[in-house]
């Protein structure tokens, strides 16, 4: 049957060919591909189901492949005309490049899976599990929410070990030659010891920083017995339901190697940022994960994605764990496990949350990571001659790959109208009719093609933004990798950078450049067309090109126009009952929006005017709880904002919180995974072409304009004076705190009850300087590993570098606090080490645990000391976190 | 006698007023000159002294515009070769033509012989050339004319337009001893005098009513004698032996029933093909005789003499260039081998036209492109607007700006040309440059003189033809008329069908077949009979007075019998006495050859028509009638004065609106190009409109309207299931019509025309209005090849687009129905 069907569709497909391959008049061809579009208006109106789907698919492939017919054959420049000739096929082979990914895409793509939930398994039939939370250098609020949220996973609590993965105090760390970085190393490893202890996880550091993250993953799969291991980033906090959701597909097939989940993140990209869309459009990871995941699942080629993933012990022992060749050992990892007959399944739901680079250079310095390993996969393992992969896993590991080579085609696109307008060189034959029966109705038919598949995960002409912004560098990284594909290294990712202010990315000026070359090609081409004779209707037709570059070239400049980010902690926007209490009140209240750092309330009456008057006021949060570890269910807050514009919302901060108030803090925040999903549904509305279009013109006439006044003298100066604020890097911070605290050092593996992160031995400096610590904006230098959705690469995992980038930023701003840093030194000079007997013991921290009998009262830290409390309510003012976009400002004026 | 003149001086003024007319500023006064002193022969020559004349082609003899060039080739005996010979050119000028900047220039096998001003637009003069010796080789010769003419006031391109020079064949040709015109050896064919406008008479003299198996072998020997000696018009009489100085007679029969025949032809022994020399009293004769039937078969195959042409290499590269090169596809030829040589140009509109054969059962449709390789540049300071066109069969395929105002060279510029701009059989390709400058604004005509080069064109330029659709089909005439399909290729004998048995029919059939048997390029075997084949018999050529044919034959063939009764009734049974142009009075007869000249006239569709309906010379006055048109390009959508009217109004707009307004002024290019956009949108969507209108019975294809002018019909039908069973058929009100009109129709410049189902003559116009052939079988031709089908499939999609996209949503859907089944079939499933 499987046989007859495939004959029929090859017949069919060959039928096609042979009508589509026949050389028609371009009449007959117009008369073709109006008629086509007009049915894919149709279609698209009043189809429904999978049928309409199909036949959509059909028919504007016909127009596709009519038009990659005539371009291969009928339209390339003569040999003799050498220049046109050469610029011609390079203009060829980008648009051959697009016909192909797209080709391969549909075909990947035919049926994307949807699968059900899975039914609830006996506790006795669940695998064990290892989850792994790799680190490096995350701040550690982040990762204990992490943790927090792993331990608080719906699952029997003796089949579940979570582990920190420590390369951040690794014993090369600690032995530093630099003795600052050394002591921090040491520090950090002691922190965590302490916090997984507190905290009932495991923490594992190893001895050397080998192989990076697939080396840190390895140590742990060494260290643990667990039969599936769960991999978090250090920022990818699971939802509670994570393992019910994912877990049992192991026990339905022997041979299962990954169950991958979506990474679904909090915070917008630069470009959603920059141009103000996250609330409405779905994020660029969306397509990735939506469709072309669920796509290859379909095959078994889905792949493993760095986080938000479970893999089975077995199979990553048979490939000799996780595999470091490359960059991206996530996706050469599955890739070896599907080469050995292993397979995987993709769960389109939303069961974690994370973080993304906040600013343009970090963003690209991810991408780049991403680029190079995936280019690295196919120069040194291409999946052509991987023995053992199905052809069709071939066919998607090779699409994942080859998307990567995106940044030639697009700059070849943003650039060939020149080479007419400046040089009259022709690189593109055809005549007006040719024209508009081939190109234009290609170019319809694509953009509906697109818009149909992808409209609710993308808006028309986003890709092309991406692609542009990203493909100015990535063209560089790629060489680069061709050139040498085993010398890229592990470049992480630098994350939590609050930005202060408007400023422009200092990867910008190449969008400046290239706007500024299209402006002027368009002016050229609009003078040559009105008052050059002989160039005619080509002219027209080149510079209506070069206008729609120089519109995404517009927009690109805004997307690089970094705006100033004031949230530091993204908010998640929930629906959560509490109860707030203050000076022996209680307030029936509903959770609005939450984050790492605080929450909006909404109450259910009117708010008593002492809560107001007393600013004082320490106030506890009792929060309903979902899961099984909120413990207590209180958290600390205080008010830092009022409703603003009749939107009722209450902004509060979370006061110092006690280890144990994080599994609440998790509880609220990633105990009910509707409430992310509901905002992902919210963001998916299906976006038209024309009014994609419309959006894209508006920030094609505005965001110029903004991108063009942060070039003021003025607003520049400032923006650079402002900037001095960001990023001392996390060891002089942990040293500040050392210095501030005196704290004895920390011995192995026992929790101390003198724990300064935590306990107030010395009271209330600690406290204070934790605070001042964590309100220090860019003090975060966590690195996300999400995944590129249009493509489909991998998502890396993060640890601690700083980006080049990163680097120079952060030795820049040293100089403004200089003053608060050299008091830091001092306080450094005379406290001492204290971690000098860091060593191997101190590697593996707690053997066992006893989660909720050996954790601190929570209450303690905050209920007993008013000192901190006001370093943190200084704090907060920077880095507010309330309600609504608007609330931003109002905090911060407040 | 002079009461006869006065009014025809007065009407010659008349005409050089109507010439005067086509150039408005021309500024001499225009003097009728006087009746020759001395009369002279019509053809200008001494006694004793007699003229090869051109065999009659494709080109006609006007050289129109700035620059223009015919070619002919033409055979010398070895003995003609031998001579010191003279060439004499008759021509006719228009009046515009500056004499002072214009040349004629005769080149024979390339070399230059003569060159002589312009000078005469108000009468047919002749220069004649000496031909240097041992130039002219025995066999096939290049003659080529080439005129440069400049505009006497007006520098503007459209002025180029009125230029011509018409060649007067009567007075043009190789001047040769009267003794030595004629030939006296079949290997010598070539060289048989053809008439003074080119056609070559052949009188058949045949017995008494001859079987038909008679008939067939002399039709069979016409056509290989058109055949081998290249007559593009061969016009066949019945008849006793003719005399005079053109054409030959033709004597075919058994060795006895010949001597009867022919005064002093012994008859002899064994199969015999001689040539018998043209003497007092009787033309140039061939006979071909035997004892019996087997070795008159025998005499035949001798016409044959020689395996391949002779003749020098520029003159047999013109002999294949004649009428056209043929062309089967996937080849490339060089432009220098159609006869266009590397030439520098140094006025307004440079033209270069080249012709060329395509196969007759070449399908014509936008499928694939031709590609004019053109090698070649333009200097510096060119105008805005400066540009090339190319035209095929006179309508414009491709254009290219000539932009750089540093001027160009190139070697190899690819212009693609649609194949559905060409047709089976003759095209013509046509390269113009217009390369006018910013100084033709200011225009002084005298500048013309030695004006620097504007325009290169190099002879290395290449025609680049794809593999191109072979199928033939029917009913088509255009491909019967172009290539003897489905006759030249039919499996059996394809049959003429004479039902009237009178001299003039059978002449008229005889000259349709032999015509066939030349656009194929070899004999065709017809087999003559007078009862209606039957269904299966093959195709069937049918020439008959219109009573002759039976009605249900007609209405079975779709021919419109009862119109044609009605429009041809007075002249059915009433034939009308041809005058000849012997019977005219000299000064009529010179009046009429002046009008004909000036309008590039086939003068054997004048004498085609009846003595009531020829126009007078008088109506021929009206400016209006003028032929500017260029060499071979008789097509009715070339200017004609109306719409150069409609188009200088528009040009005096914009020049207007230029001088006002600035040439620069964006706004108007701006609204321009919206224009432009709507006729673009216009024209191409208007064809589907058009489409389908039809389809919904609004615009219902109708039948064509026979005027009482229309004295010929050319119709084509299949009968029944196979698609083989063509006919064709030729008819007019009466024999003597139908003879007269197939002389005409027989004009190279007139066959072309036949197209369509139904093709109708008017004579009087010289021109034929076809009815374009709706639901045409397909006829194969070629062996099968998927390639083939392939293009084939293509053209007929891209003339069928409806289809096309039904054809395309149809397997879209079946694509999306198979994939669907197909993908649920592997691979996961959501549950």
């Amino acid at each position: 049957m499987v046989r007859v069907s495939a004959l029929a569709w090859v017949l069919a497909g060959m039928a096609a060919l042979a009508l589509l391959a026949q050389p028609v008049s371009a009449s007959a061809q117009l008369s073709l591909s109006a008629t086509i579009i007009f049915l894919l208006i149709l279609v698209r109106m009043f189809g429904r189901g999978v049928a309409a789907r199909d036949l959509f698919l059909a028919l504007a492939s016909f127009v596709i492949i009519r038009y990659a017919y005539w371009r291969a054959f009928y339209t390339l420049p003569a040999l003799s005309d050498f220049a046109g000739f050469a610029l011609g096929l390079i203009l060829f082979a980008a648009e051959a490049y697009c016909f192909a990914i797209l080709a391969i895409s549909l075909v990947i793509g035919v049926d994307p899976i949807k699968r059900k939930t899975q039914p609830q398994r006996r506790d006795d039939e669940l695998p064990t599990i290892d989850v792994f939370i790799p680190t490096y250098n995350e701040d550690e609020t982040i990762l204990a929410v992490t943790v927090a949220a792993a331990r608080s996973m719906d699952y029997p609590e003796d089949k579940l070990n979570v582990w920190v993965l420590d390369d951040g105090g690794t014993d090369q760390k600690c032995n530093d030659k630099d003795p600052v970085k050394a002591e921090a190393a040491r520090l950090r490893r002691a922190t965590l010891q302490s916090l997984c202890a507190r905290m009932g996880a495991l923490y594992l550091t190893r001895a050397r920083n080998e192989h990076a993250k697939a080396g840190n993953l390895n140590n742990g799969l060494a260290n643990s017995k667990g039969e599936v291991v769960a991999v978090f980033d250090a920022d990818h906090a699971p939802f509670r339901s994570f393992l019910q959701e994912t877990a049992s597909y192991f026990l339905d097939d022997d041979r299962l190697f990954l169950v991958q989940t979506p990474h679904v993140f909090l915070n917008p990209d630069p470009i959603e940022k920059n141009l103000r869309t996250f609330q409405r459009m779905p994020s660029e990871n969306e397509m990735f994960y939506s469709l072309t995941q669920r796509g290859l699942d379909k095959w078994d080629a889905s792949f493993f994605c760095g986080s938000a993933a479970l893999l089975r012990r077995a199979a990553l022992l048979e490939a000799g764990g996780f595999s470091g060749v490359t960059i991206t050992e996530d996706c050469e990892t599955a890739f070896e496990l599907h080469s050995r007959g292993w397979h995987s399944v993709f769960v389109d739901k939303p069961l974690i949350v994370g973080l993304q680079p906040e600013t343009f250079e970090s963003f690209i310095g991810q991408r780049i990571r991403w680029c190079q390993g995936m280019m690295q996969i196919m120069l040194l393992k291409n999946p052509l001659f991987k023995k053992g992969l199905k052809p069709i896993q071939r066919l998607g590991y090779l699409s994942s790959m080859t998307f990567w080579l995106f940044p030639f085609p697009r700059l070849v696109f943003m650039l060939a109208p020149l080479s007419y307008i400046f040089f009259n060189v022709k690189i593109f034959v055809c005549n007006v009719d040719e024209f508009v029966a081939y190109t234009l109705t290609y170019m319809t038919a694509n953009l509906m093609l697109q818009n149909y598949l992808y409209g609710c995960v993308r808006w028309p002409l986003i890709s092309e933004l991406y692609e542009y912004c990203q493909g100015v560098f990535l063209s560089k990284a790629l060489v680069s990798v061709c050139m040498n594909p085993r010398k890229p290294t592990f470049n992480v990712t630098a994350k939590g950078l609050t930005l202060d202010n408007d400023h422009l990315s200092e990867l910008s000026w190449p969008f400046f450049a290239i706007f500024g070359l299209l402006a002027l090609g368009a002016a050229v081409a609009g003078y040559r067309y009105f008052f050059e004779a002989g160039v005619g209707d080509l002219m027209l037709i080149v510079g209506i090109w070069n206008a729609f570059n120089l519109v995404v070239a517009a927009v690109a400049l805004g997307a690089v126009a970094e705006r100033k980010q004031t949230d530091r902690h993204p908010r998640l926007p929930i629906h959560r009952t509490a109860t707030l209490e203050a000076l022996g009140q209680r307030l029936e209240c509903e959770v609005a929006n939450v984050s790492v750092s605080g929450c909006a309330l909404r109450f259910r009456a009117e708010v008593p005017g002492f809560l107001l008057e007393n600013d004082e006021a320490r106030m506890r949060l009792h929060v309903d709880t979902v899961g099984r570890m909120a413990g207590a269910a209180t958290l600390p807050v205080k008010f830092i904002r009022a409703p603003a514009d009749g939107d009722g919302l209450w902004g509060c901060v979370f006061d110092v919180m006690a280890p144990q108030e994080y599994f609440t803090l998790a509880d609220l925040m990633h105990g009910d995974p509707e409430a992310l999903s509901t905002f992902l549904e919210g963001r998916r509305k299906h976006k038209s072409v024309l009014a994609g279009l419309m959006e894209f013109a508006r920030w094609a006439l505005l965001e110029p304009l903004r991108a063009f006044s942060y070039l003021a003298p003025e607003k520049a100066s400032a923006a650079r004076a402002e900037r001095e604020s960001p990023p001392p890097e996390t060891p002089i911070k942990l040293l500040r705190r050392i210095a501030a605290d005196a704290i004895e050092p920390i011995v192995d593996a026992t929790p101390s009850p003198a724990w300064p992160f935590f306990e107030t031995a010395n009271g209330a400096g600690a406290a204070r300087e934790i605070a001042a610590a964590e309100s220090e904006p860019a003090s975060r230098t966590i690195d996300s590993a999400p995944q590129d959705p249009v493509s489909g690469k991998a998502v890396r995992a993060r640890s601690g570098k700083w980006s080049a980038a990163a680097k120079k930023r952060s030795a820049r701003a040293t100089k403004a606090p200089k003053r608060r840093r050299r008091a830091a030194a001092k306080d450094f000079e005379s406290s001492g080490s204290p971690e000098a007997s860091g060593g191997r013991a101190a590697r593996l921290s707690s053997s066992s645990f006893n989660p909720m009998g050996q954790a601190p009262d929570p209450r303690q830290p905050n209920s007993s000391d008013a000192e901190p409390t006001l370093a943190r309510a200084e704090a907060s003012c920077v880095c507010m976190d309330a309600a609504g976009p608007q609330s931003a400002t109002s905090g911060r004026a407040a | 006698m002079i009461a006869r003149v006065r009014p025809f001086r007065a009407l010659l003024r008349a005409s050089a007023v109507a010439a005067a007319l086509v150039s408005p500023l021309a500024a001499q006064p225009i003097v009728a000159p006087e009746p020759a002193p001395t009369p002279v022969a019509e053809d200008g020559l001494a006694p004793g002294l007699a003229l090869r004349h051109f065999t009659n082609n494709i080109q006609g003899y006007r050289l129109a515009g700035e620059i223009d060039a015919s070619e002919w080739p033409i055979y010398v005996t070895a003995a003609q070769a031998q001579r010191k010979l003279r060439f004499q050119l008759g021509y006719l000028a228009a009046v515009s033509v500056m004499p002072e900047a214009s040349t004629l220039t005769l080149t024979i096998n390339d070399a230059l012989v003569g060159e002589a001003a312009i000078r005469f637009f108000n009468s047919v003069e002749s220069v004649s050339f000496d031909i240097p010796e041992g130039l002219l080789q025995p066999g096939l010769n290049s003659v080529r004319i080439t005129a440069s003419q400049r505009h006497r006031v007006d520098c503007t391109l459209a002025a180029t337009r009125e230029l011509w020079t018409q060649i007067d064949p009567i007075r043009t040709g190789l001047v040769l001893n009267a003794t030595e015109a004629s030939i006296d050896s079949l290997a010598d064919l070539g060289a048989a005098p053809p008439d003074e406008q080119g056609a070559l008479p052949i009188r058949l003299v045949l017995e008494k009513d001859a079987p038909s198996e008679d008939m067939a072998r002399a039709l069979r020997l016409v056509e290989m004698i058109a055949i081998e000696g290249r007559f593009e018009q061969p016009v066949v009489e019945i008849g006793p032996p003719a005399s005079g100085r053109y054409g030959i007679n033709l004597v075919v029969g058994n060795a006895k029933e010949v001597a009867a025949r022919l005064d002093g032809f012994a008859a002899g022994d064994g199969p015999r093909a001689v040539v018998l020399p043209a003497r007092a009293g009787r033309r140039t004769t061939i006979v071909v005789t035997g004892a019996d039937n087997g070795q008159i078969e025998e005499a035949i195959k001798l016409i044959k003499t020689a395996a391949a042409p002779v003749g020098s290499p520029s003159g047999l590269r013109a002999a294949a260039a004649s009428p056209g090169l043929r062309l089967d596809g996937a080849e490339r030829v060089k432009l220098a081998d159609l006869g266009i040589a590397s030439q520098e140009f140094s006025g307004r509109l440079f033209r270069a036209g080249v012709n060329i054969f395509m196969p007759s059962d070449f399908y014509p449709a936008d499928y694939a492109r031709a590609t004019l390789r053109l090698a070649g540049g333009y200097a510096a300071g060119l105008a805005p607007g400066a540009q090339l066109v190319v035209n095929v069969d006179g309508r414009a395929a491709v254009s290219l700006l000539l932009p750089k105002a540093s001027g160009d060279v190139f070697k190899d510029n690819p212009l693609p040309l649609p194949l559905g701009s060409f047709k089976p059989g003759l095209n013509r390709i046509e390269i113009e440059a217009q390369t006018q400058t910013p100084d033709d604004a200011a225009c002084d005509p005298l500048a013309a003189i030695g004006a620097p080069s504007r325009f290169l064109m190099l002879g290395d330029s290449e025609l680049e033809l794809p593999a191109m659709a072979r199928i033939g089909r029917a009913p088509d005439l255009a491909v019967t008329a172009t290539g003897g399909f489905p006759y030249a290729d039919a499996a059996v004998h394809p049959k003429l069908y004479l039902p009237s048995r009178d001299d003039k029919s059978i002449g008229a059939g005889m000259t349709i077949a032999a015509h066939l048997a030349l656009a194929a390029g070899r004999p065709i075997d017809f087999s003559f009979t007078s009862t209606p084949p039957l269904k299966g018999e093959g195709p069937t050529l049918a020439v008959a007075p219109f009573s002759a044919l039976k009605p249900e034959l007609l209405a079975s063939l779709d021919i419109p019998a009862a119109q044609m009764r009605e429009a041809w009734n007075a002249q059915i049974d009433r034939p009308h006495q041809p005058q000849g142009s012997e019977t005219l009075p000299d000064f009529t007869r010179e009046t009429r050859n002046r009008l004909v000249l000036q309008k590039n006239f086939p003068i054997a569709c004048q004498e085609a028509l009846p003595p009531k309906r020829r126009r007078t010379p008088l109506s021929w006055l009206d400016p209006s009638n003028v032929d500017y048109s260029a060499v071979g390009a008789l097509t009715r959508e070339l200017p004609n004065v109306g719409a150069a009217t409609a188009r200088g109004e528009r040009d005096l707009f914009g020049e207007w609106s230029a001088r006002l307004h600035g040439d620069d002024d964006w706004l108007r290019r701006a609204s321009e190009q919206i224009l432009r956009s709507m006729d673009w949108a216009k024209d191409k969507f208007g064809g589907a409109r058009v489409w389908a209108s039809r389809r919904l019975g609004k615009l219902a294809a109708s039948d064509p309207m026979l005027t009482e002018d229309e004295l010929l019909l050319v119709g084509q039908g299949v009968i029944g299931e196979s698609a083989r069973d063509v006919w064709t058929v030729v008819t007019a009100p009466n024999a003597e019509e139908l003879a007269e009109n197939v002389r005409c129709l027989v004009d190279p410049r007139i066959a072309r025309q036949i197209s369509g189902r139904l093709s109708f003559l008017d004579a009087g116009e010289a021109r034929i209005d076809a009815t374009p052939a709706e639901n045409s079988r397909f006829i194969p031709t070629q062996p099968f090849s998927l390639g083939n089908i392939r293009l084939i499939a293509a053209g007929w999609l891209s003339l069928h687009p409806p289809v096309f996209v039904l054809a395309a949503l149809t397997l879209a859907s079946l694509l999306a129905f198979a994939t669907r089944l197909f993908v649920r079939k592997v691979g996961r499933r959501t549950q």
